[in-house]
């Protein structure tokens, strides 16, 4: 038995662009997960509330979140190599899923299926259409991928680390998507990743995560430029940035220490064995949210600012 | 022509495609050739086989009415005479074509060995899937009963089960298939856990697809393609274990033409009539051999680890 989240709370608003960063292990995915309901069987939520477009997710039952999930809310994953049948044409996944999301049959799911195709900038949709998922390079699969999100029109698309398996040239190209559809479509979206510069990109707001808390939370470009918690801190220097003159023997700062256990997370604030800052207050009790600059922070140094 | 290039074709993109590249490779292998062109032929003979010969399989054949003009041969032996043009294989007991009894013989080897694989596929599949697909205690059930028809040796339990049902065509199918399953549903099983923590099945799932499409569309068709060399080589083990029941009498009954059932008929001219065990033996041989091989050679080449070079 592990408890994972502690202190979460996230809004997002219409047409957002939320991002989620943090290091491997610290629940970035889970938190997405728990949004569809997709947690593996072993997981449990206790307690708390998940509201989407009103409803309370954590209460509907089986069917009607079937209704929601690939809906109103769709999913674009890490590996687009995995993420599709390998054994079935793209055409076959795509008017399967437009077929059951849109209700569309015959001629106008393939049309549909083309112009978003076509929207999310793939060269010869018909082509496209009639290849099998081997046959498709990475960049051209999380295309695919990202047209299925798509087909339903949804509210919310969740991306847990869409361009992490992609290369930098192809990564910005699927960024730049994103951000052209939302403007399109206006729908909202979660971005996982585990990179703040990912994140800096595309994101209207950005969430830092450790150990399954959300560390600090705020409009991106305040979080970016002047972080607020020590962990934030640490990873904004980390970020490599051109002209900076760093000279070749100077390392790129990076944060010292390891992702607790979360079998035995540290007392108090789950950063402080990592933390420059440490207070003889970290140890002891959690520390609670303290608005900084337009920010939050779950960090000492801001209680009482 | 598709106007973008395409990647190298990866083989680890799925089993259908391995499988795909496998037959690919395998059309160079000799004797893959070799029992595939023994394996067609014998279908297209079997399929064939009131055209290929004008004499019947059943009833009385025509060399025992009048008494066979068959010289040397003991008149105790009357219908069983040696190999001659107009029967290039010989006659039998009851002076049928031995040619003609072994052809039909062919179907009933065929179709036994393809029902029950069927069958035995079909169950194993089933029970895999359902296990892996629900894991917990629906998974610790079906995989402890089949570890107790495991417990059997194939052909034990086929003859308790022909004993209960009686010795028939279905009988034998249906014994041999019942205890044919646990292997593929072993293998199914294993498959599909696999197959069930992809990250499509997940994709599908987030995209809203319920558990009779996630079971069908994606754990189904990912998990088939290693279970074709099982039910190659099962071919061959069901078509041997029916001519062993038959033999013993337990299979196909005779007026029904049958290889087993044929080669235990010969058995008291064994010293007489070299023919008539030689001929059917030749062709179940050959027809395992085949089926065996082809399996054989699809592991080798289904598994990079057996795989030359």
């Amino acid at each position: 038995m592990l408890s994972l989240f502690n202190s979460l709370s996230l809004d997002l608003s219409r047409k957002e662009i939320l991002g989620v960063v943090g290091e491997s292990g610290s629940g970035k995915s889970t938190l997405a997960y728990a949004v569809t309901r997709l947690l593996p069987g072993n997981a449990r939520i206790l307690s708390g509330e998940i509201t989407f477009d009103g409803q309370p997710i954590l209460r509907m039952s089986e069917a009607e979140m079937r209704g929601v999930r690939g809906k109103k809310i769709t999913m674009v994953f890490q590996d687009p190599s995995t993420s599709l049948n390998p054994v079935f044409r793209i055409k076959d996944q795509l008017l399967r899923i437009i077929k059951e999301n849109v209700g569309l049959d015959g001629i106008p799911a393939r049309q549909h299926a083309i112009q978003l195709l076509r929207e999310v900038e793939l060269p010869d949709p018909p082509g496209v259409m009639d290849s099998f998922p081997f046959e498709l390079s990475g960049g051209m699969q999380q295309r695919v991928m990202i047209a299925m999100a798509l087909s339903s029109n949804p509210s919310l698309i969740i991306a847990d680390e869409p361009t992490s398996s992609v290369d930098a040239t192809i990564q910005e190209q699927i960024l730049h998507l994103f951000k052209r559809l939302r403007g399109e479509r206006g729908f909202s979206m979660i971005l996982i990743t585990h990179s703040i510069a990912v994140a800096e990109e595309v994101c209207d707001r950005i969430a830092v995560m450790y150990a399954g808390d959300i560390a600090e939370e705020g409009p991106a470009h305040r979080v970016i430029e002047s972080p607020k918690h020590p962990y934030t801190e640490a990873l904004v220097r980390s970020i490599p940035r051109p002209g900076e003159g760093r000279t070749r023997k100077e390392d790129l700062p990076v944060v010292a220490g390891q992702v607790p256990d979360l079998r035995s997370p540290p007392s108090g604030c789950r950063f402080h064995p990592r933390c420059p800052y440490i207070m003889d207050v970290c140890t002891g009790e959690k520390p609670a949210f303290y608005p900084a600059d337009g920010a939050r922070a779950l960090c000492y140094l801001y209680e009482g600012k | 022509m598709k106007k973008f290039s395409r990647s190298s074709p990866r083989i680890e993109a799925g089993d259908l495609f391995r499988l795909i590249h496998t037959v690919r490779v395998l059309s160079k292998d000799r004797l893959f050739l070799f029992g595939l062109a023994v394996v067609v032929c014998a279908v297209l003979l079997a399929i064939a086989a009131p055209v290929v010969t004008p004499y019947a399989s059943q009833g009385l054949g025509l060399a025992a009415i009048p008494p066979p003009s068959c010289p040397g041969v003991p008149t105790e032996i009357a219908g069983v005479c040696p190999p001659t043009l107009a029967h290039p294989f010989g006659t039998e007991v009851l002076g049928r074509d031995l040619l003609a009894r072994i052809l039909f013989g062919l179907r009933t080897s065929l179709l036994i060995g393809l029902y029950v694989v069927v069958l035995a596929t079909t169950v194993g599949l089933l029970v895999g899937l359902t296990a892996a697909f629900f894991g917990g205690w629906v998974d610790e059930t079906l995989m402890r009963a089949t570890d107790i028809f495991f417990a059997f040796p194939h052909l034990i339990l086929a003859l308790v089960i022909v004993a209960i049902i009686g010795p028939s065509f279905y009988g034998i199918f249906l014994a041999l298939g019942a205890t044919w399953w646990p292997t593929f549903a072993r293998l199914a099983r294993g498959r599909a856990a696999v197959v069930k923590n992809q990250t499509y099945v997940l994709a599908a799932r987030a995209a809203g697809t319920g558990s009779g499409g996630i079971m069908f569309r994606h754990i189904l068709p990912n998990s088939i393609a290693p279970l074709t060399t099982q039910m190659m080589l099962d071919m061959g083990g069901a078509i041997i274990a029916e001519a062993g029941l038959s033999f013993l009498g337990l299979g196909v009954r005779p007026p029904a033409a049958d290889l087993g059932v044929m080669i235990f008929e010969s058995e008291a001219y064994i010293t007489t009539a070299w023919w008539y065990a030689l001929f059917p033996g030749v062709f179940l041989f050959l027809l395992v051999l085949a089926f065996n091989l082809m399996g054989d050679k699809m592991t080798q080449y289904f598994d990079p680890r057996l795989r030359r070079r």
